[in-house]
C-alpha cells in the first residue's frame, strides 16, 4: 500500500477568525501565513524521512482551512524541495480552470518533478462553485469536458480545435508535453456515478474521501464493474482513500483527543445560501443521492493507537480496495501543530511499516 | 450574399439546418455556379469531396472533411487548398497527418456521425472555416456582460 501525506498548509492564527465561510480577508495575518508555508516545508522533510509515497495537495479558496488556492503553485513549490516523494496534485477543480492552462501547468510541473506527478481531477466541494462564479447546474459537464480536453491536450501530436459545449479552442498545441508518456497517473476524484464512469471510460484511477467504508466501497465497487465493462481491471494504486486518522498512544488517548474537537465544520456557508444550495445542486455515491453540503465536520475515520488503526486500515483496504491512504494527519479544527508532529512521529514508527505490506 | 458549399454525403446524412442558415449549401457540384465555393464531404463521401476538389483546383475556397474514412493516410499532406478535418471525441478514428495549411478540430461528445450528434456545434466550426478560411482560428466572441 502507497502512503500519501495531505499537506494542508495548515495556518495558525494569532486571533480568533471569523466563523463563516467565506473568511474576511481582512481577518489573515501576513507573518502568519509566511510562517504557514515556512513550516510545510519542514513537515516535507519530515515525511520524507518517515518514508511516504506521495505528498498532497487540494484546491481550496477562501479560508485559512486549507491554505492551498492554486494546488499546482503549492505542487510547483514542494517539487523544488523534495528528493524522493511523489507529488500527488489532488487536484484542479477542472469546472473552474481552463483546462488548457491546467493541461500545460502540470506537463511543465511534471518535467520539472522530474515524472515525480501524480494528478486527480475534479468537480470540487459545492461551495467553491462560489468562488468563481459558476453556475452549479453546469459543474459536473465542464468538469466532465474540462478533464476530456486536459487528457487530449496532453495526448494529441497535432494543433487541434475544440468545439465543446462549454469549452471552445481553435488552436491548442502545448509545449511542454508531459515527461510520463503520455501523461502522468491520473485520477478522476469522487464518488458520484458520473466521475466513477468518466474513469472507467478513460482509462484512470478513481479516488474516493471522508466517507465510511462500506459507503465508499459503493464508489470504487460501481467504478470496478465499469472498468469491466470497458474491458479492463484498474490497478489497487488506481485507487485513492483520503481520510483524517487520529492517532495517539492509547484508544483512550486519541478518544480524548477527539472529544476535544468541533463538531461543527469549520467555516460554514450562511443557513440561506446552503439551503440554496440544497435545492441548486446535486451529488450521489455510486448513483445514490447524498446531501450536497457537509453540515458536520468531517469524519475521523482512522483512530486509536497504532494497533487499533492498523487494524482499521487493514479493514480498508479490504472493503474499499484502495491502494494509496491519503492520510491527513491533522486533528481537523486545532490551530496548534504540534499534536501534528507528534502524530507523524507515532504514525511514522509504529503504523507506517506495519501497514506497508497491505 | 452567403458563400456557397458543396455538400457531398452519404445518404440519410442531411445537411444540419444549422449549417443551412449561414451558407448556401448545394449538393452537386453543377449548382454551385461560376463563383468559388467550399466543400464539405461526410464519411465515405470524403474521397469524393478529395477528388472535387483535385479537379475544381482554384475554385475551391476550402476542403472540409467530417470524420474521413477511407482515405489514404497521407492524402492530406500536400493540398494547397485550405482544410479542415472534423472529428467527433467518442470516435475512435485516427486523425489524419495534415499538411500546412491543414486543421484539426474535435468537436466534443460526438460521434461518428458528427453533423447529426451536435449539428450546432457542428456549423458554427464549419459555417467559420466557410466564410473566414484560415482565419477562422481567431475568435470573435465577445466577453462584454454589461456594456
Amino acid at each position: 500500500m502507497k502512503l500519501s501525506f495531505f499537506e494542508t498548509v495548515r495556518y495558525s492564527a494569532p486571533e480568533a477568525l471569523p466563523p463563516e465561510w467565506p473568511v474576511a480577508s481582512g481577518a489573515y495575518d501576513r507573518r502568519a501565513g509566511a510562517e504557514a508555508y515556512a513550516r510545510m516545508l519542514e513537515r516535507l522533510r519530515v515525511i520524507e524521512d518517515i518514508g511516504f509515497d506521495w505528498v498532497s495537495v487540494s484546491e481550496h479558496h477562501y479560508s485559512p482551512r486549507i491554505l492551498t488556492p492554486s494546488p499546482i503553485v503549492s505542487a510547483a513549490y514542494l517539487a523544488a524541495h523534495v528528493k524522493k516523494l511523489t507529488i500527488a496534485l489532488l487536484g484542479p477543480i477542472v469546472p473552474y480552470s481552463n483546462p488548457i492552462r491546467v493541461a500545460e501547468e502540470l506537463a511543465m510541473l511534471d518535467t520539472m518533478a522530474n515524472g515525480r506527478l501524480v494528478v486527480g481531477l475534479l468537480r470540487g466541494t459545492t461551495n467553491e462553485s462560489l468562488t468563481y462564479d459558476l453556475n452549479p447546474a453546469e459543474a459536473r459537464e465542464r468538469t466532465d469536458e474540462g478533464m476530456e480536453l486536459i487528457l487530449r491536450a496532453w495526448k494529441e501530436p497535432q494543433p487541434f480545435g475544440w468545439q465543446g459545449r462549454h469549452f471552445q479552442f481553435r488552436t491548442v498545441s502545448i509545449w511542454p508535453r508531459p515527461l510520463q508518456a503520455p501523461h502522468p497517473p491520473t485520477y478522476s476524484l469522487g464518488t458520484s456515478q458520473e466521475s466513477c464512469e468518466f474513469a472507467a471510460r478513460h482509462r484512470l484511477g478513481c479516488g474516493v474521501s471522508y466517507g465510511p467504508f462500506e459507503v465508499m466501497a459503493k464508489a470504487t465497487r460501481y467504478y470496478k464493474e465499469r472498468c469491466a465493462h470497458y474491458g479492463w481491471t484498474p490497478a489497487p494504486e488506481q485507487i485513492i482513500y483520503r481520510a483524517n486518522m487520529l492517532v495517539a498512544d492509547t484508544d483512550a488517548e486519541a478518544r480524548a483527543l477527539l472529544e476535544k474537537q468541533s463538531k461543527e465544520p469549520p467555516f460554514a456557508m450562511r443557513p440561506a445560501v446552503r439551503e440554496a444550495f440544497s435545492v441548486l445542486e446535486s451529488r450521489n455515491i455510486a448513483g445514490e443521492a447524498r446531501a450536497p453540503v457537509v453540515t458536520a465536520a468531517l469524519p475521523t475515520t482512522f483512530i486509536g493507537s497504532p494497533d487499533t488503526v492498523v487494524e482499521q486500515v487493514r479493514r480498508c483496504r479490504e472493503l474499499v480496495g484502495c491502494g494509496v491512504l491519503d492520510l491527513s494527519l491533522h486533528p481537523p479544527g486545532s490551530r496548534d501543530l504540534d499534536p501534528l508532529m507528534r502524530a507523524l512521529d507515532l504514525f511514522g514508527t509504529k503504523v507506517l511499516p506495519r501497514i506497508r505490506g497491505l | 450574399m452567403s458563400a456557397t458549399l458543396l455538400h457531398l454525403h452519404p445518404a440519410g446524412t442531411p445537411t444540419p439546418e444549422a449549417l443551412r442558415r449561414r451558407v448556401r449549401v448545394v449538393e452537386r457540384e453543377a449548382d454551385a455556379g461560376a463563383e468559388p465555393f467550399a466543400v464539405l464531404g461526410s464519411g465515405d463521401a470524403c474521397a469524393a469531396a478529395l477528388r472535387v476538389a483535385a479537379q475544381a483546383g482554384s475554385r475551391i475556397t476550402a476542403l472540409i472533411l467530417e470524420s474521413p474514412s477511407g482515405i489514404p493516410t497521407d492524402a492530406l499532406r500536400s493540398l494547397a487548398v485550405p482544410t479542415l478535418v472534423v472529428l467527433g471525441t467518442r470516435d475512435d478514428l485516427e486523425a489524419p497527418l495534415l499538411g500546412p495549411r491543414g486543421h484539426l478540430v474535435y468537436v466534443y461528445d460526438a460521434g461518428r456521425a458528427i453533423s447529426a450528434d451536435r449539428p450546432e456545434a457542428f456549423a458554427d466550426v464549419v459555417a467559420d472555416f466557410v466564410e473566414r478560411g484560415e482565419a477562422f482560428v481567431i475568435s470573435r466572441t465577445e466577453t462584454v456582460i454589461h456594456p
